[in-house]
């Protein structure tokens, strides 16, 4: 896109600090929709319903895309970025799906 | 208010999904006369669905996003109550599918815009047809999953 932003490494950049924050369960911050409450911490108390760390995953994703790309765009002359092996977009789904089933098999195993 | 939010994520989402399928299909086919109706609906210009898809699919996930909470409150907890983990488990299934057509969205658009038409063919139809894949999933388990709510 530019000298210092790159679509392709915010592509992945944002998978990838997806996936870190969603197997390690560090979500940005949580919401707590029956109180209308955003947390930068777990309140971890029932009486006010669930918490809910989607928002907070992505904004990690949003911020990891950020970052590696604006990092890699200064760092990497963008005849190197161009020569990026096509397959690892095909790898980022495969990742983030790895990291959902992480997540998310309780759900189907228990 | 909410059923109001619902339909319209429900309409943009069919609109993306009419756009994303039409270029995800197209991007499989080779060049030939269209004859049969398979052919006609895949026989399209890729790049002009491009800026649809990537602006369809933001607006889809935002207003997905925004009614996500009611969800988890009203929906969520009534299938929990019945005791059909499974069921969950698909939907949280796709807020992480939807995630990765979200995420895969910039580089489908570089692929698309930025990249001559003769140059990076397979890496273009393999991300177009991940995000097809994503939004056909995450529309048809969105889909089921709110009509479960009123089955049970």
């Amino acid at each position: 896109m530019s000298r210092l932003f790159s679509l392709r490494i915010f592509s992945i950049g944002f998978a990838l600090a997806y996936s870190w924050a969603t197997i390690q369960n560090v979500p940005a911050f949580r919401y707590y929709p029956l109180i209308n409450k955003f947390s930068l911490t777990d309140l971890a108390d029932k009486t006010i319903g669930p918490a809910m760390s989607w928002y907070g995953w992505i904004a990690y994703g949003l911020i990891g895309g950020v970052v590696a790309s604006v990092i890699i765009s200064l760092a990497v002359p963008r005849r190197l970025i161009d020569k990026l092996w096509p397959g690892v977009y095909w790898l980022l789904p495969v990742v983030v799906m790895w990291a959902c089933w992480v997540r998310e098999q309780d759900w189907f195993l228990k | 208010m909410i059923a109001a939010l619902v339909i319209i994520h429900g309409l943009l989402a069919i609109g993306l999904l009419g756009a994303v399928t039409h270029q995800g299909l197209g991007v499989w086919r080779k060049p030939a006369p269209a004859r049969s109706f398979l052919d006609r609906f895949r026989a399209v210009n890729g790049a002009g669905y491009a800026n649809a898809v990537w602006v369809l699919y933001v607006l889809t996930f935002a207003m997905g996003a925004y009614i996500y909470p009611t969800f988890v409150l009203d929906v969520k907890a009534s299938v929990a109550d019945a005791g059909m983990r499974t069921t969950i488990g698909v939907f949280q299934i796709k807020e992480h599918v939807a995630v990765i057509g979200l995420s895969l969205l910039p580089a489908y658009w570089h692929f698309w815009k930025r990249s001559p038409a003769s140059e990076n063919v397979v890496t273009r139809r393999m991300l177009t047809t991940v995000v097809m894949l994503c939004t056909w999933w995450s529309l048809v388990i969105g889909h089921v999953l709110n009509n479960v709510r009123g089955l049970i």
